[in-house]
């Protein structure tokens, strides 16, 4: 018992430096129901002066297909990121996330932005576009391709 | 090595592979499927389809046309996205797109077992060993047949062996071929091979204002036949300075709004083009007879897989565990072994174990492991010969170290072979030869054991024996072939009056009682197979060559009394309804053609195999039969059965030579009247089979060589071809 507490402290100790700039924001985005392939999405956010800042997560692993998330790639200059990436979502799923988003960013102007695509289906380009506010957090919204519900908390 | 590269892949990605290649074939069914579902092709172009479709599905964003001709479009009615198929003569939809849930799942499962990119890693790993095993697994075969001219030439091995090499043969194609294709898509979805999908038409800069026109009135749309079509995607609704994209099957560019005119088209390059041809040849869109193809080769994957461990496994049982094995440094005599299938191993084994007894420590390894010897008075090399003259699995670098060597060692070689084979010993041959050139001296003069006779090793033991001054008993650990009671039912005696006296022996197989009787077939031979026996007080077998096969309903060879023969006078004295065990070796080196002439040459009990063979023949095949024995009054075996043969129609020339009577003649002699006529059946297609005495078989070769003579043909040629069998003892 008092080893587990001493590893347990140690390891909250190692964890401090990040967690007093870093939010862990939560971001849930529900995908529609339709016949057909994973849709790929980009979250990424740009700054008050509409400029684009970070990566935030992209689902989706094939880099072949991110062009066609289509704002996000321009933004990022036909790079793509590094990092940040998971699975595709399939239809009728629920992607859940904790990004690490600095507390500095949210009542500041940043407005997360989030392209979706599906391979021979269509391109949503900045299906949600939302500004980060704590008045906004929890509060659901919905997409008008492939994103059913989205929302986040802080 | 070569056999290593194929087998320990085949065995790791044994599950993976049969997963790919099964979700393979069910979706090769899906280019047929949409075959049969795809309209007519009809003259329409892309401006007529996206006229009728944008006026039926209200939110239409994008038409594609996959290139069995389904046509599918993404139609964003209210909220999100919907793939319907449409009706290209009506623009309707008929139902949700895609080949339906199961397909899809499959497909998934068989891109990336539903691991997404760590799945895809896996498939294009798993499709790069395909393609490693279908490379190897040619050259195993090349080898095992004789080399790559002699690809097309039947596959002599028997079980498991032979069904997985005739299988692989038919498959190995269709299996290259997806596993290239799959493979290259893996790497380009990687990024390790440029797809040229990167490559974009530019957006217009400027687009023409005014009002948009109708779809139908667009004539970089109308110039478009629909078979060309790929994907066409509709401006955002209400959005003038969008543009239609327009994607063919050789390029791409934007169809302005307002003027109909094509802008910034981009043709595909190379790359575009060999990713299309790629991606139609693995997943047979477009091509469905290609994919019904690979879907078929992909069948063969499980029943490949299942052979493939059995060979393994049973190539892993035959080798026998060395209980003292020494090291190399310390051996005082160095046994190296060439095996392909293990055999080998178990007499190694055996000589290693009879010479520790007198306390000599002994060295087994590899014949590739040829190394350093300080303290070894000499080596023994015991090597098989794979195919025709090929170095078995485990001795494919042992020339190369031994040019290298420069320790020469006393040597004594013993070879293993079938004297079927046209190269008999052929490696161990080629062995010696450069042992002798590297100056390696001979301690035992080179032996040979043909198909694993006990005879022969024992003998070769016994020389080594004498020279070492020791008394040595090699305790043979090589597995005993599974046995079955036969019960004696009939005998015919032969001979006995001219000093031959021969006994044709017929068994059948004695049906097990209870339950395991019901589905009881006995023992799978056929005639040419050899019926191992063990004589009362030996545990040598012996073998004798089988004249009849399972279909006849029963077991039956002719034995000669050999004097002081334990085996054959034991046999002779057999009486009716006495049991013995027995087993069968198959001998499938030793069967006639299919089609084309058949020559059967047989002296005395030779003639067994030949009458099973006719037992079988069909009728008019024009089989020949040249037959010698001494006298027809005493020792003419099978005379009523060939008389019947030849009333039948299964045996369309017989030729007798009696030795013991008046005009006595030979069977060569007989050979050397009809050279003419033995030259043209030759030349027609013909196969001779030989079945008698060493003395008898080099008699007849002798004739051949003659007759074949003017055709320009040698009997060592029809042997390489398989035309010119001998089965001799």
């Amino acid at each position: 018992m008092y080893r587990t507490t001493t590893a347990l402290a140690l390891s909250m100790a190692a964890l401090a430096p990040i967690t007093a700039d870093a939010n862990p924001v939560t971001i849930d985005v529900t995908i529609a129901q339709y016949q057909g392939p994973a849709v790929y999405l980009a979250m990424y956010l740009t700054d008050k002066s509409g400029a684009y800042q970070s990566t935030v997560w992209v689902a989706g692993g094939s880099t072949r297909y991110w062009k066609h998330l289509r704002t996000w790639f321009d933004a990022t200059g036909g790079q793509g990121a590094d990092g940040v990436t998971g699975a595709s979502v399939g239809a009728g799923r629920t992607l859940t996330i904790t990004p690490d988003i600095s507390a500095a960013m949210i009542d500041a102007g940043y407005v997360l932005h989030i392209d979706a695509a599906a391979e021979n289906i269509g391109e949503s380009p900045n299906e949600i576009q939302v500004p980060l506010t704590t008045a906004g957090a929890g509060q659901p919204i919905a997409g008008n391709g492939f994103i059913t519900s989205f929302q986040y908390g802080l | 090595m070569v056999r290593r590269l194929h087998s320990l892949p085949g065995l790791i990605f044994g599950l993976i592979l049969l997963v790919l290649a099964s979700t393979g074939a069910i979706l090769a069914l899906a280019p047929i499927l949409d075959r049969v579902q795809a309209p007519a092709a009809t003259s329409q172009s892309v401006a007529d389809l996206a006229a009728l479709a944008v006026a039926e599905n209200p939110g239409l964003t994008k038409l594609h046309r996959s290139p069995n001709g389904v046509i599918s479009a993404s139609v964003k009615a209210k909220l999100f996205f919907q793939m319907v198929t449409i009706d290209p003569a009506t623009g309707k939809a008929r139902g949700p797109a895609g080949a339906g849930g199961f397909l899809d799942w499959v497909k998934e499962l068989h891109r990336s077992f539903f691991l997404d990119q760590t799945g895809h890693g896996i498939a294009g790993v798993s499709a790069g060993v395909m393609l490693a095993m279908a490379l190897s697994g040619l050259v195993l075969l090349a080898a095992a047949l004789g080399g790559w001219r002699r690809m097309g030439q039947r596959v002599r091995a028997t079980g498991a062996r032979g069904l997985h090499a005739k299988v692989a043969r038919l498959a190995v194609v269709g299996l290259f071929a997806s596993a290239l294709t799959g493979g290259y898509m893996s790497l380009v979805t990687f990024g390790f091979i440029n797809d040229g999908s990167m490559v974009e038409a530019a957006f217009p800069a400027t687009v023409a204002t005014g009002s948009a026109l109708p779809v139908d009135q667009l004539a970089a749309l109308q110039a478009v036949p629909l078979t060309d079509l790929r994907d066409l995607t509709f401006p955002a609704a209400g959005d003038p300075t969008d543009a239609f994209l327009l994607q063919t099957s050789t390029g791409e560019g934007y169809v302005d709004q307002v003027s109909g005119q094509m802008v910034n088209w981009m043709a595909y390059g190379t790359a575009r083009q060999v990713w299309e041809m790629m991606y139609k040849l693995h997943t047979g869109q477009g091509l469905w007879m290609v994919g019904l193809v690979l879907g078929l080769s992909a069948l063969s994957v499980p029943l490949l897989s299942a052979t493939g461990t059995a060979i393994w496994w049973a190539r892993r049982r035959a080798m026998p565990r060395l209980r003292h094995n020494a090291r190399a440094s310390v051996a005082d005599l160095v046994i190296l072994v060439g095996s392909e299938g293990g055999t080998t191993w178990g007499y190694a084994a055996a000589v290693s174990d009879a010479l520790h007894k007198h306390g000599l420590r002994v060295h087994v390894a590899d014949m590739n492991d040829l190394g350093a010897y300080p303290q070894a008075g000499g080596l023994i090399v015991m090597t098989s010969t794979y195919g025709d003259g090929v170095a078995p699995a485990n001795a494919t670098r042992f020339l190369d170290r031994l040019a290298q060597s420069e320790s020469p060692l006393p040597v004594a070689i013993l070879a293993f072979g079938d004297r079927m084979f046209a190269s008999f010993c052929g490696y161990g041959d080629q062995v010696q030869a450069a042992l002798d050139a590297a100056g390696w001296p001979r301690f035992l003069p080179m032996a040979r054991v043909d198909r694993q006779s006990a005879a022969d090793f024992n003998a070769w033991v016994q020389d080594l024996g004498t020279l070492l001054g020791l008394t040595l008993t090699p305790d043979l650990q090589i597995q005993r072939p599974k046995t079955t009671k036969l019960e004696l039912v009939a005998r015919h005696d032969y001979g006995v009056q001219v000093q031959a006296p021969t006994t044709v022996l017929t068994f059948q197989a004695q049906r097990p009682a209870g339950w395991r009787g019901v589905f009881f077939r006995g023992p799978a031979f056929e005639a040419g197979d050899l019926l191992g026996l063990m004589p009362p007080g030996s545990d040598v077998p012996r073998l004798y060559s089988l004249a009849s096969s399972r279909r006849d309903g029963f077991v039956e060879i002719a034995v000669r009394k050999m004097p002081g023969g334990l085996c054959s006078g034991w046999l002779h004295e057999m009486g009716v309804g006495t049991q013995i065990d027995a087993f069968i070796r198959p001998n499938p080196a030793f069967r006639p053609q299919a089609r084309g002439p058949v020559i059967l040459i047989a002296a005395g009990t030779g003639v067994g195999p030949m009458v099973g063979f006719l037992r079988a023949m069909r009728k008019g095949r024009g089989a020949e039969l040249y037959f010698g024995a001494r006298d027809p009054a005493s020792d003419y075996l099978y005379d009523q059965v060939l008389a019947d043969a030849v009333a039948q129609g299964r045996l369309s020339r017989l030729t007798t030579a009696f030795s013991r009577v008046k005009d006595r003649a030979y069977v060569q002699d007989r050979l050397r009247t009809d050279a003419a006529h033995l030259a043209t059946q030759i030349k027609r297609g013909g196969q001779v089979l030989v079945c008698g005495s060493i003395a008898m078989a080099r008699a007849v070769a002798v004739e051949f060589e003659a007759a074949l003579a003017p055709l320009g043909l040698t009997v060592a040629a029809l042997r390489a071809e398989g035309r010119y069998l001998e089965d001799v003892y």
